[in-house]
């Protein structure tokens, strides 16, 4: 697992973490998210040992990240700005990155180029974003990296390229479990695919929760009551109300038996317990009123 | 699970890498080598003789072709490998790679030696090849076999590849750690070339301030072979090809130097800092305060050349180093945005460093010009007067120092007397005939201690101090014609300044005389020669009296002379014989080899005002002959006086009068000075 303990850094003054936790378990998905300049770039970069943090600790698998081979051999990092040896084709990249990863498989390289439809000959520095990106995708995997770090991987990237990106990650999560970091300013987009969830704002950990778990806990009802009882909602952790006429709607924090019980104790004439979604999780969860978080939903 | 990279302290994968994509840094070095060197050589290789000069310039690395690799390709093969430090995509790839910090230098570091070494190895195999004997002549040489040199040796091949290997690690570790401590290529690029630099221009740039300041200082010291040999760039210049073995550890100190630093910064560099100019704060002060030094040099003395006076140049000082410090302090930063506290406080610590600076040399602080070591303290003294009759020709004399305590006594009160009167010798002495003296003293304890003085004539002639250095059995033993470094004589050539039948004009030579080969004769007339230099006295060495003729001795080295340190196996000597040579002249004469001017020869000797005479204006000058003169003189008795007289160079432009003589029906002209007025004349 990756494991991010009290991490400070500072950039000529400016602090661009603090306190910073995080927690990456073995074979699961982590979606970090946060908006520009929140510090997710920053964070990775720590995660991949590019970077040295001035305080705190940073470990996978028990062993500091920084200047060990053992553990940047057996991760794979896509960064957001993208970067490969000037006059090389995807062909040559493969070449070195075989020489250099130990896990190198040729035959997966051979298929994902197949299967991505991209040319061998072509310059890399010469290709779209788009198509770069798609190529590091293909070198990283190929090299079969126990722990993947991506940061803004779908940036650029068509929705078809999209689907086949994250097929390839949830094959090898289920497959190999593979860890998973990945960063985005788009929370849509880390819903369908994470497992856990952490949001970053000004070099801080907001919160940082399993999905599942966030999910079983929050709850959107509308109740409407033909004579509301006077403390018709007491023990539901209400979050937000509205009243739409007769019908209340709430968004509650507990669990579905507790939230059930309470509620139809009361008979009411209307009661639906209906999904959230990951955007309005974080809306009620952290009050809504926070404009960082507002506009990584919005 | 165990890294391949982890197995190497350096990666050998990255090596590969790197020289599978660079290939082109060392194809376009050797190729710039080979047709600048070994091309031409080959073209040329049934009259190699004809290219020795070439070869000699090439292999002791004057070529310009070769001095523009030896430049550029160090630089440029560092820039290129350690380009993904200067920006941040590369940065964060190249070390989210299974390789550490170090591995990442070493194999980076390793690459550039391995590229900016083969195009040298290979370049140097081919020479090797192709070496065969080229006889660079030079020199008077008579015959090919006895003063040309092979400069084609398979050991001439073998400095040049180990000199140029040389240069080319210094730079390259030096652009290694320019990589390190910039933040982007163009930064990494123009920072390399300041630090390669930095070091010789700071020292022209001290010693303009010395020169300007502290009287005494000797800028042709051994100071300027230190300061050019820190680098190889500039040491190989000053060496003529080779270094020596204190150079070679140098350069290896330095090469361990910037590359141990070097690597200790990559492990504490920023890597975020990827883009800024610099990565690292103490770098910053380094260039923007040695920017501010060098703007406020050149502004001011700039502004004292055109201006009038030292105000004009304090004004440039202030105007350099406020611009320049601005330029230095926008270029660090990366940005405009220089005016604010930082910056300001920054103005005033490089102002009051600036002050500071200027005023301990104005005002001397560290007694540098009242600083004269006591003779007992000094082991051995060199100089350099230009009365020495080896002046120019003192090659053959491996250790013409004085060594003698009394000597050493004599040269330290000379020099003290100099001090004393500093005032007068610091003036412009306008007018007045001067010399630059040049002295050295080397104590068991310190450094050698040079000065050098501008002194006028009567200053030096009058100096008793001189005397006994120049008479002493130690200086007359020195410059013997007969010293141990001389083999033997093997030709002399006479050439008589008043020769009868010349009809030449001003300046050209009158070399009528066959030269003197019998080596009976030859000892005969060195005999003399030595008899009458060793009688000579110090008012005799020094006088102004115009010389009779004037000697060239060719001579055979000694052979461990030769072998040690001389470059031929023929010396060359040459001697204006002055009139208080009677032996050597009586004998010359007696031979029919000088003529001496006398008043019967004479037909007129014009006497001319105080800078009447524009030598530099030949046309001018002629149209003054008859044309102004203040005085003809015709009579012979007066003529003979003038002759007695007259000075080969004035004392004092502004009150010597200046004389034409014509001889021989006028075929001849001779010029000099009367220095002492005309008095002698009624």
């Amino acid at each position: 697992m990756i494991k991010v303990e009290g991490v400070n850094k500072k950039f000529d003054g400016f602090q661009a973490l603090q306190d910073l936790d995080l927690n990456v378990k073995k074979g699961s998905i982590y979606g970090l998210v946060g908006t520009n300049g929140a510090g997710k770039t920053t964070i990775i970069k720590h995660v991949t040992g590019v970077l040295l943090q001035d305080t705190g600790t940073i470990e996978i698998e028990g062993e500091p990240v920084y200047e060990n081979i053992g553990i940047k051999s057996r991760m794979g990092y896509i960064p957001d700005d993208l970067f490969f040896f000037s006059p090389y084709n995807i062909r040559e990249s493969s070449r070195f990155f075989k020489s250099v990863y130990p896990n190198w498989n040729e035959e997966r390289y051979e298929q994902m180029v197949k299967r991505f439809d991209l040319s061998e000959k072509g310059k890399l520095s010469k290709f779209s974003k788009g198509m770069q990106k798609q190529a590091a995708f293909i070198l990283t995997m190929s090299s079969m990296p126990e722990y993947l770090i991506l940061d803004e991987p779908i940036d650029g990237l068509d929705p078809i390229i999209r689907k086949l990106v994250w097929k390839y990650v949830i094959e090898d999560v289920a497959e190999r479990d593979m860890t998973v970091l990945v960063s985005s300013h788009n929370l849509r987009e880390m819903e369908g695919i994470c497992d856990s969830i952490g949001i970053l704002s000004k070099g801080r950990m907001m919160i940082e929760r399993d999905l599942d778990e966030l999910k079983s806990d929050i709850h959107k009802i509308q109740v409407a009551f033909e004579s509301k009882p006077d403390g018709a909602y007491q023990g539901l952790n209400v979050l937000h109300q509205e009243n739409r006429g007769t019908v209340d709607l709430l968004i509650v924090r507990n669990k579905r038996e507790v939230v059930e019980d309470i509620i139809k104790k009361n008979k009411p004439l209307v009661f639906d317990l209906l999904p959230l979604s990951l955007e309005e999780i974080f809306i009620y969860e952290l009050g809504g009123g926070d404009s960082e978080i507002e506009s990584i939903i919005f | 699970m165990k890294s391949k990279a982890s197995s190497f302290s350096v990666s050998l994968p990255l090596i590969i890498e790197n020289l599978k994509r660079l290939w082109a840094i060392p194809a376009l070095g050797f190729l710039v080598y080979f047709f600048s060197g070994p091309f031409p050589v080959i073209m040329s290789y049934k009259n190699i003789n004809f290219m020795a000069g070439y070869i000699e310039m090439s292999l002791h690395n004057l070529q310009p072709f070769y001095m523009m690799v030896h430049l550029f390709l160090p630089v440029s093969a560092a820039v290129m490998l350690f380009r993904y430090l200067q920006s941040t995509g590369s940065t964060a790839v190249m070390h989210s790679m299974p390789f550490t910090r170090g591995n990442l230098f070493t194999s980076n570091y390793l690459t550039g030696l391995i590229l900016t070494a083969l195009p040298i190895l290979a370049n140097g195999l081919i020479l090797l090849l192709i070496s065969k004997p080229a006889y660079y002549q030079w020199g008077y040489a008579a015959s090919l076999g006895t003063s040309a040199v092979d400069v084609f040796t398979k050991m001439e091949v073998v400095n040049w590849m180990g000199t140029s290997l040389l240069i080319v690690a210094v730079l390259y570790s030096i652009a290694v750690f320019a990589a390190i401590v910039t933040g982007n290529s163009i930064m990494h690029f123009l920072v390399s070339y300041y630090f390669i630099f930095l070091i010789p221009l700071l020292y022209v740039v001290f010693n303009v301030y010395f020169q300007q300041y502290l009287f005494g200082f000797d800028m042709s010291g051994s100071w300027v072979e230190r300061a050019l040999s820190i680098s190889p760039y500039t040491g190989i210049l000053q060496g003529g090809g080779y270094f020596s073995a204190h150079e070679v550890l140098f350069y290896f100190g330095t090469i361990a130097l910037m590359t141990v630093a070097g690597a200790w910064l990559y492990t504490r560099r920023k890597l975020e800092r990827a883009t800024d100019a610099l990565t690292f704060e103490f770098v910053k002060p380094v260039i923007s305060y040695v920017v501010a030094f060098l703007g406020m040099t050149m502004l001011g003395f700039y502004f004292l050349v055109m201006g009038q006076g030292e105000s004009y140049m304090y004004a440039g000082f202030i105007a350099g180093s406020l611009i320049f410090f601005i330029i230095g302090t926008m270029v660090v930063e990366k940005s405009p945005r220089i005016f604010n506290r930082k910056g300001y406080t920054n103005f005033l610590i490089y102002s009051a460093v600036a002050v500071l600076f200027v005023t301990s040399l104005r005002l001397d602080f560290i007694g540098f010009e009242n600083r004269v070591p006591e003779a007992e303290s000094v082991e051995w003294a060199e100089f350099y007067f230009p009365v020495d009759r080896l002046s120019y020709d003192g090659k053959y004399i491996e250790d013409g120092n004085l060594h003698d305590p009394e000597n050493i006594a004599a040269l330290a009160s000379f020099h003290r007397s100099i001090v004393s009167d500093k005032q007068y010798f610091k003036g412009e002495l306008a007018g007045l005939k001067t010399s630059m003296f040049r002295l050295t003293y080397q104590s068991t304890s310190r450094f050698p201690m040079s000065r050098q003085y501008r002194i006028d004539y009567e200053s030096y002639r009058d100096s008793p101090d001189l005397k006994t250095i120049f008479e002493s059995a130690e200086y007359k033993e020195s410059r013997s014609f007969f010293h141990s470094s001389v083999e033997k004589y093997v030709e002399v050539y006479v050439h008589s300044d008043h020769v009868r039948g010349f009809n030449g004009e001003y300046g050209e030579y009158a070399d009528v005389n066959e030269p003197i080969s019998d080596q009976k004769t030859i000892d005969e007339l060195m005999a003399l020669l030595e008899k009458d230099y060793q009688a000579m006295t110090y008012e005799e060495l020094v006088s102004l009296k115009p010389s009779v003729a004037s000697i060239e001795l060719q001579f055979d080295y000694a052979k461990d002379v030769h072998q040690d340190w001389a470059s031929s196996s023929r010396g060359y000597q040459y001697f204006r014989l002055p009139a208080s040579f009677a032996n050597t002249l009586a004998w010359l004469e007696e031979r029919g080899y000088v003529e001496t001017l006398t008043a019967d020869r004479v037909q007129w000797i014009e006497i001319n005002q105080p800078k009447q005479i524009d030598y530099d204006d030949k046309e001018k000058m002629t149209a003054v002959v008859g044309d102004r003169p203040m005085l003809k003189i015709t009579d012979k008795d007066q003529i003979q006086k003038v002759l007695d007289h007259y000075d080969g160079e004035p004392i004092n432009y502004d009150t010597a009068y200046e004389i034409i003589i014509a001889y021989d029906n006028e075929q001849g002209y001779a010029y000099g000075y009367l220095n002492y007025g005309l008095n002698f004349l009624n």
